[in-house]
């Protein structure tokens, strides 16, 4: 009994960590349509960059120093990059970031080596909580607090903010926004960029959890895909939904099915695609 | 006439090129290298017709090269040992014909993005499954010991007649694949591509024609991958990673298969050379792949033969 | 009996219901013309017909079958064509392969894999019949991009002739045209009326008025008149909303 339910804890904090990954990623294909393959490594380079600076500053200004770095960067690889590829054929959009993606896998391959770092968690967030059998570590809901915390934060700041207002639209139609006298190019940049930087953040939480790879970045690009598709694009509920649905179930089905655990996320997607073709909470969008 | 028209087709000189290959200076020593060329000439020509001429952005084709693999080695390890490889093929095209279908009977209405998206999922789900379960495809380790033996009766274990059986069957499937370019159906391929809305005005239903050719090409990617079964001796999960699907998009684009017939055979013969001369010196050659990526895009996304002919008439 | 008969048509977009309640018939061989000011709902309409978009409520009935919601190429093998506001060609091809691609579909060869195209005569002979019947033998070896927007209007009419519709949809067929090449898509419509049903938008209402044998006014997406035109320039409604204006 004890065992489910701490399994469906930890399978609620997972899916609100894919959640919050998927965040960018889901902002950056609705606004810009591209299919940003480069998500996951800038999600690595947060979290290797806050290794970097964590031992120079400390915990939350470290994670702060990782998102403006790695937010340059991403404008950076908006400007110069992803531009290009605006309204082209999709592959193009999916195999420039993929092939950027590579190049730097391997440039922290040569830094750092391919040795997993382990990083402990920040002092404030040591230690486990005990509720009868269940064992949460008390990282683990600091991560589910935070990500909460941005996934509430960038809900209600699309839904009440005039700013969020434009974003919505120009997932909806992005010709609109330009009709409307808004500038499309800039705010493709300014949402890639708060895209890279969410994924920065989700990078400096997850390193105290899992460790630090030159791979972590494919790793956790593929779930960014699937909540995307099982919860839909234009929707932050959809997000939240599918990173939950994915999230649980990776945690349940290694009790049932341990071995085939990671693919009983692509076979909800599937049944899910299937019968919702926008997926669950999907809106009418740009890629219709 | 005739010959004249025999003379001016460039397939002419790509077979003559590599009948004599074996026999080069220097590039004959590397026997397998060219095995492997041929195919994945084949593997970019059935890709072209999906992405070439229906604009079908597939991400997730070499699933279905990997499927031709696994479905070969395990009919030959487990079904046929010891005997031709015939059956292995054919099971092997089948496998990735089957696998297209199915994934493309889910996904043939998609547009785009979405389309791409899928196929890259789908070919994880077989990469997953691949590892997993490793009674049958031995996980980790893969499938090995696979020795070739004959075809038809002719023997094929050395290296250089598998080069020419690889050669025929690279023969065999550009020609069909140009027949089918050059049909009714093709034709039906492209109005989808140029204009989807008139050709469903026109009778079209280009969900199913999507299907049809995602499933078509699925065989040849099959039968591409069974054979490379043959050429490894061994079948490797890793097959179904996204590097194989990069390959094969990459060497398209940059041979400009979007614009010509023949593009993607030049643009697959540039990259993989490059691709095996950069990894043989270099232990980080991804980051050249990976800065490739990004610099056919930046540089020439119609590709080399676009740069000099439209779509070939 | 009626060839077409829409009853209860309804489509809303949101919040925004561009087809209200449409009920309409239409008879066999008669030339009807819909008019309606900027987005009165007649290219909705069209879609609606032919199953671009599917309805949400009402049915189309054609020739006594139930074609509601049926995607295009269903409605098309019961007979309904149509041609577009906007010319829609295939763009990388020349008139003749244009006019082919609908004609290999009359012929059932849309999956085909070893028949050549370019070598098949009976599409050729047919599609070359077409492009007589339109007057565009001379250009048919023209890519569609380097011939003028009048001949590309009448193209477009020509590629949904291709299938050999009883019933064809002009959206428009002269929009965009100078006077001397109007007269061009009028003698079309003539010669077209005499085996084909014909349900025309168009915004010439001199022209609409002399070729009509019946009128449809459509108004915020409902049927506002529907008679011969003389009964529709007398209607009080028509011309309080539209013809005075």
């Amino acid at each position: 009994m004890f065992l489910v339910a701490s399994l469906i804890v930890n399978g609620i904090i997972l899916g609100l960590i894919y959640a919050t990954i998927a965040l960018g990623f889901s902002l950056v294909l609705g606004v810009s349509g591209v299919l940003n393959f480069a998500h996951g490594i800038l999600f690595a380079l947060g979290a290797y960059m806050y290794w970097v600076l964590k031992d120079l500053m400390g915990f939350w200004p470290a994670m702060v120093g990782a998102a403006l770095i790695v937010g340059v960067i991403g404008i950076i690889v908006e400007r110069v990059l992803v531009r290009r590829i605006y309204g082209e054929d999709p592959l193009f959009g999916l195999v420039i970031t993929m092939g950027f993606a590579m190049a730097v896998e391997q440039v922290l391959h040569m830094i750092f080596g391919a040795a997993a770092k382990t990083i402990n968690p920040p002092e404030f967030a040591q230690g486990v909580l005990f509720i009868g059998d269940m064992i949460i570590p008390y990282y683990r809901l600091f991560v589910a607090g935070f990500c909460t915390v941005i996934l509430g934060g960038t809900w209600l700041a699309l839904n009440n903010t005039s700013f969020g207002a434009i974003v919505r639209a120009g997932m909806y139609d992005s010709e609109m926004v330009s009709a409307l006298g808004h500038d499309l190019p800039m705010l493709r940049t300014i949402v890639f960029t708060i895209g890279t930087m969410i994924a920065a953040i989700s990078g400096v939480l997850a390193s105290s959890i899992w460790s630090l790879k030159p791979g972590m970045g494919a790793a956790f690009l593929m779930p960014s895909f699937l909540v995307v598709l099982i919860g839909g694009l234009g929707s932050i509920r959809g997000t939240i939904l599918g990173g939950l649905i994915i999230g649980l179930t990776t945690s349940l089905m290694s009790l049932v099915i341990p071995r085939f655990v990671d693919i009983m996320p692509y076979v909800i997607m599937a049944v899910v695609v299937y019968f919702w073709p926008r997926g669950l909470l999907g809106k009418q969008n740009i890629l219709e | 006439m005739q010959i004249k028209s025999i003379t001016r087709d460039p397939y002419l000189y790509i077979f003559l090129i590599f009948a004599l290959y074996p026999f080069y200076p220097f590039l004959g020593k590397f026997i397998s290298l060219g095995s492997e060329l041929l195919l994945f000439f084949i593997f970019t020509l059935s890709f072209n017709l999906c992405l070439g001429y229906t604009a079908l952005p597939s991400f997730g084709h070499g699933a279905l090269y990997g499927m031709g693999t696994f479905g070969a080695a395990l009919t030959f390890l487990h079904l046929t040992p010891g005997m031709g490889i015939e059956c292995a093929l054919i099971i092997g095209g089948i496998a990735g014909m089957l696998g297209a279908a199915a994934v493309g009977w889910v996904i043939r209405n998609k547009k785009g993005i979405y389309f791409a998206m899928l196929t890259v999922a789908f070919s994880q789900v077989l990469f997953g499954l691949c590892w997993r379960w490793d009674e049958v495809t031995g996980g980790e380790s893969g499938l090995t010991g696979i020795a070739r033996s004959s075809f038809l009766g002719m023997d094929i274990s050395g290296s250089i007649p598998y080069y020419y059986l690889c050669f025929g069957f690279f023969a065999a499937c550009a020609i069909i694949i140009r027949v089918i370019a050059h049909s009714s159906f093709g034709m039906t391929l492209q109005s989808i591509r140029q204009n989807p809305i008139r050709a469903t005005y026109l009778g079209y239903n280009t969900g199913f024609y999507k299907f049809l050719v995602f499933t078509l090409s699925g065989f040849f990617a099959g039968l591409a991958g069974a054979l490379y079964c043959f050429l490894a001796g061994a079948a490797f999960a890793d097959i179904f990673d996204w590097t194989k699907s990069g390959d094969v998009v990459i060497a398209t684009l940059l041979g400009g298969g979007t614009a010509s017939f023949y593009g993607p055979i030049v643009g697959s013969l540039i990259f993989l050379i490059c691709k095996e001369l950069i990894s043989a010196f270099w232990e980080h050659w991804l980051l050249a792949y990976g800065l490739f990526f990004v610099l056919i895009i930046l540089i020439c996304p119609r590709g080399l033969m676009g740069l000099c002919d439209r779509k070939e008439q | 009996m009626a060839i077409l008969s829409v009853s209860n048509l309804k489509k809303s977009f949101g919040s925004n219901l561009v087809t209200n309640d449409i009920c309409v018939d239409f008879q066999e061989g008669e030339l009807v013309s819909i008019i309606g000011a900027n987005g009165a709902g007649k290219t909705t309409f069209f879609n609606l017909l032919t199953g671009m978009i599917k309805p949400n409520g009402g049915t189309v009935m054609y020739k006594g079958a139930d074609i509601t919601g049926k995607p295009p190429y269903e409605t098309l093998k019961h007979g309904l064509s149509r041609s577009f506001q906007v010319v829609s060609l295939f763009e990388e091809m020349n008139v003749l392969e244009n006019i082919s691609i609908g004609v290999q579909s009359a012929l059932g060869l849309r999956a085909n894999l070893f028949k050549n195209f370019k070598k098949n005569d009976e599409i050729r002979v047919r599609s070359e019949e077409i492009l007589s019947q339109i007057g565009l033998f001379d250009k048919k070896d023209f890519p569609v991009g380097a011939i003028s927007h009048g001949d590309r209007k009448i193209l477009d009419i020509g590629m949904a002739l291709s299938n050999r519709p009883e019933t064809l949809l002009l959206d428009e067929p002269m929009s965009g045209l100078a006077k001397g090449e109007r007269s061009r898509i009028t003698d079309l419509i003539e010669k077209l009326r005499k085996t084909t049903t014909l349900i025309i938008v168009e915004h010439d209402m001199d022209v609409v008025f002399k070729i009509s044998e019946k009128i449809l006014v459509l108004h915020q997406g409902a049927v506002l008149a529907f008679g011969d035109p003389e009964a529709v320039k007398r209607n009080k409604k028509v011309q309080a909303v539209y013809l005075k204006s």
